[in-house]
């Protein structure tokens, strides 16, 4: 796959077969449900959502959101197409568009499965046959809630992230559509990642889609997502949620890279359920978007649980990225570890906003969370705002956080072994890097390495 | 000498309850004057049951250096109330150590704005809080000029049933290049049912600085636990040991008299 700004940034001309009116209303909530065909429970669900979002303001904290008007929003784009299991019966521009996203290809060469969606449909999904004959469940959203009511019903926005967590939840749980429903037998494991990739097409697009990874006791699991937008001049929305079940002594991690165009408004919300022994992983980048609110959180409640965050934020020119980790432990030993590294550029803000929450049941609690920020320049921002509440006297809890800029020294010595500085920038920022990146499949860290080059390119 | 306040930060000045307001003494003004160097040591006894609230408005005029260190005992059923708002000017300083035992309520408020070049800062809150009793510290430092140096450091022992919120804020305004800030809250806790709640934050505006922010919460070491233990200290002995070490390396540098001050109302 060749990375270039074109491959993110170009609209396809594909005509979707609906699009609903712009803005949020009832009887869109109501349409999206009758055209799936959704159980009673989950119509209902939508509408107490609906109802919920209307009466909760936006949030006084954070980034300003008062470019974001659902008005102008189109909340269901359905493409011309139906769900496929093979690239061939994909429609040419929407599966030139993947091509060019490279996501076929890796699902020949590293990936046990792989889901595609386009604005609000999936439009190809595929699981590895032995994956399948082991019991494993990589599926659409909208499919597993037609073949599995009752899992998807006892874990979909009922104690991860429940439909009145926050505003954004409540909007998205109300025209949720698509995403990856993944269910990994006990002591299953998943040696291969699974894929799924969104991509918003339509401008004023929004997309809702939904992640449910349930890892049954003693499984384990890599599911890797990535997101991408064409540019267009008005904003456009992505709420999605990823609820994660991680199950006795199983292990889930989860990588993310998102690289919404600058006009897209990233209000997600990722959570993850970890109980005894149980280990959740996430890796982390957020570099397109011009607003993103982000804070993936870890409950870890049973004994013995570990969570592991390691992310990446790049603010560039116009954007804000206001990302961090949240973690609540309320079993006995539990621990986590954070590693955030923010880069802030030609005027771009960075915010690191984290919580560690340690309740009276979580004997002998162990956290470390360690903050670094690199600014390019001195006109960008960088802050930070973490949070510790501490309830019991054994907890064990540090925090460490750096701002800095680029070494001269280190920029000096580099120039004079012949790079030129735009080298020696790219080649001290990969090192800065380099913590997170290595955590990374190598095509999925070449990837992630160039979409930062090509956001430095923006700052230079 | 006229000091103006930078317009887009003003030190704010936290607005007292109309308890506090009632319960106001000594609301005092201090202006350093211009190459004057003035030091404070003061050991404060808060009766049982009284509601005290001290506010000061200082100003340091350029090359004028300060240095307060208030110590201060609150037993069960008192409360106290710090209010400091200081305005920095060039190549000036300020030092403030507020020392704490406590039994009973405090609250401190500290917004300190630096906006003369080379000025330097250094704030610090300790603290050693018994049974149930609760501390809640907020210290800001706005540092408008180039060439500063910020120091802010919150080192509580939590004892018993004791609970302390902690929150540190530093903004590094634009034209504060080649500033030098660095930020620590830290709690030891020595009780089982004490609590803690810390903020550290930072706001960096401009990018040739130096800045950092570090928070810790935990019990004392367990190894060195035992090698006090192993010398035949009691545990409460080798705690209160490891406590006073805790707290006594954001004295270092003080007079020898304050430091013993502080130790002596702190610890014994």
């Amino acid at each position: 796959m060749v990375v270039t700004r074109e491959v993110y940034e170009q609209a396809s001309l594909h005509e979707p077969k609906f699009t609903a009116p712009l803005g949020l209303t009832r009887e869109i909530v109501v349409d999206i449900s009758t055209q799936k065909n959704e159980p009673d429970w989950m119509f209902e669900k939508r509408l107490q959502a609906l109802e919920l979002f209307e009466k909760t303001a936006f949030p006084k904290w954070g980034p300003k959101l008062s470019g974001l008007d659902v008005d102008k929003i189109t909340f269901f784009i359905r493409p011309n197409t139906r769900e496929s299991k093979t690239w061939e019966d994909v429609p040419v521009e929407i599966r030139d568009t993947f091509e060019k996203l490279g996501i076929p290809q890796a699902e020949r060469e590293a990936l046990g499965g792989v889901g595609a969606q386009y604005d609000s449909d999936m439009v190809y999904h595929n699981l590895k046959a032995d994956l399948s004959a082991k019991g494993v469940i990589f599926e659409n959203m909208d499919v597993a809630l037609q073949r599995h009511p009752d899992l998807v019903r006892e874990y979909f926005m009922t104690n991860c992230v429940p439909i009145h967590d926050h505003k954004f939840a409540m909007l998205h749980a109300a025209v949720w559509s698509g995403g990856t429903f993944i269910y990994v037998p006990k002591g299953v494991k998943v040696e291969i990642p699974l894929q799924a990739y969104f991509r918003m097409n339509t401008e004023r697009g929004g997309q809702f889609e939904h992640t449910l990874i349930i890892a049954d006791e003693g499984s384990d699991v890599h599911y890797i997502e990535g997101c991408s937008a064409p540019r267009f001049e008005t904003a456009a929305l992505h709420a999605g949620c990823v609820e994660i079940f991680v199950k006795s002594g199983a292990r889930v991690r989860y990588s993310s890279i998102e690289n919404w165009s600058k006009n897209t408004f990233n209000l997600n919300t990722k959570r993850a359920v970890v109980d005894a022994g149980g280990t959740i992983e996430w890796l982390n980048g957020n570099m397109g978007s011009g607003t993103t609110m982000l804070y993936p959180m870890s409950v870890l409640r049973g004994r013995g649980a570990k969570s592991d965050y390691l992310g990446i934020a790049f603010a560039g020119p116009g954007q804000h990225q206001d990302t961090g980790h949240k973690v609540a432990m309320i079993a006995p030993d539990c621990s986590a570890n954070v590693l955030s590294k923010s880069l802030s550029g030609g005027g771009g803000k960075s915010t690191y906003r984290g919580l560690v929450r340690v309740t009276g049941g979580a004997v002998g609690a162990r956290v470390k969370v360690q903050c670094d920020a690199l600014m390019l320049d001195g006109v960008s921002v960088s802050t930070t705002t973490p949070v510790m509440r501490i309830e019991r006297g054994d907890a064990t809890v540090a925090h460490e956080a750096t701002v800095g800029r680029l070494g001269e020294t280190e920029l000096f010595y580099l120039q004079s072994r012949g790079l030129t500085e735009q080298e020696a920038i790219r080649t001290l920022v990969a090192g800065f890097l380099e913590p997170v990146v290595r955590e990374l499949p190598l095509e999925y860290a070449v990837e992630l390495v160039k979409l930062i080059e090509l956001e430095m390119e923006s700052v230079a | 000498m006229k000091l103006t306040l930078h317009p887009s930060a003003p030190a704010r000045l936290i607005p007292l309850s109309e308890d506090e307001r009632l319960t106001l003494v000594d609301p005092r003004e201090l202006v350093i004057r211009e190459g004057d160097q003035q030091n404070w040591n003061e050991v404060t006894i808060i009766g049982r049951g009284e509601r005290r609230s001290v506010s000061l408005d200082v100003r340091v005029e350029p090359r004028a250096h300060g240095q307060m260190i208030r110590i201060f005992v609150v037993p069960e059923g008192a409360r106290l109330t710090i209010l400091h708002k200081v305005r920095i000017a060039e190549s000036a300083s300020w030092q403030n150590v507020i020392c704490i035992r406590g039994q009973g309520e405090v609250k401190i408020r500290r917004a300190i704005e630096v906006f003369g070049r080379e000025a330097e800062v250094r704030l610090a809150c300790l603290g050693v809080m018994d049974n149930s009793s609760r501390i809640s510290v907020s210290d800001e430092i706005f540092s408008h000029a180039a060439h500063t140096k910020n120091d802010l450091r919150t080192k509580i022992v939590l004892n018993n049933a004791a609970r302390s919120e902690a929150r540190g804020r530093i903004v590094v305004g634009e034209q504060s290049n080649l500033s030098n800030s660095y930020e620590r809250l830290d709690h030891l806790v020595l009780g089982e049912q004490a609590g803690a709640v810390a903020i550290p934050e930072l706001e960096v505006n401009t990018d040739n600085v130096k800045c950092g922010h570090g928070a810790t919460s935990g019990r004392p070491s367990e190894t060195e636990l035992f090698y006090l233990v192993s010398r035949g200290l009691s545990l409460q002995a080798a705690e209160q040991l490891l406590a006073q070490g805790f707290v006594s390396d954001a004295l270092v540098g003080l007079p020898e008299q304050s430091v013993q001050d502080a130790l002596t109302v702190m610890f014994d």
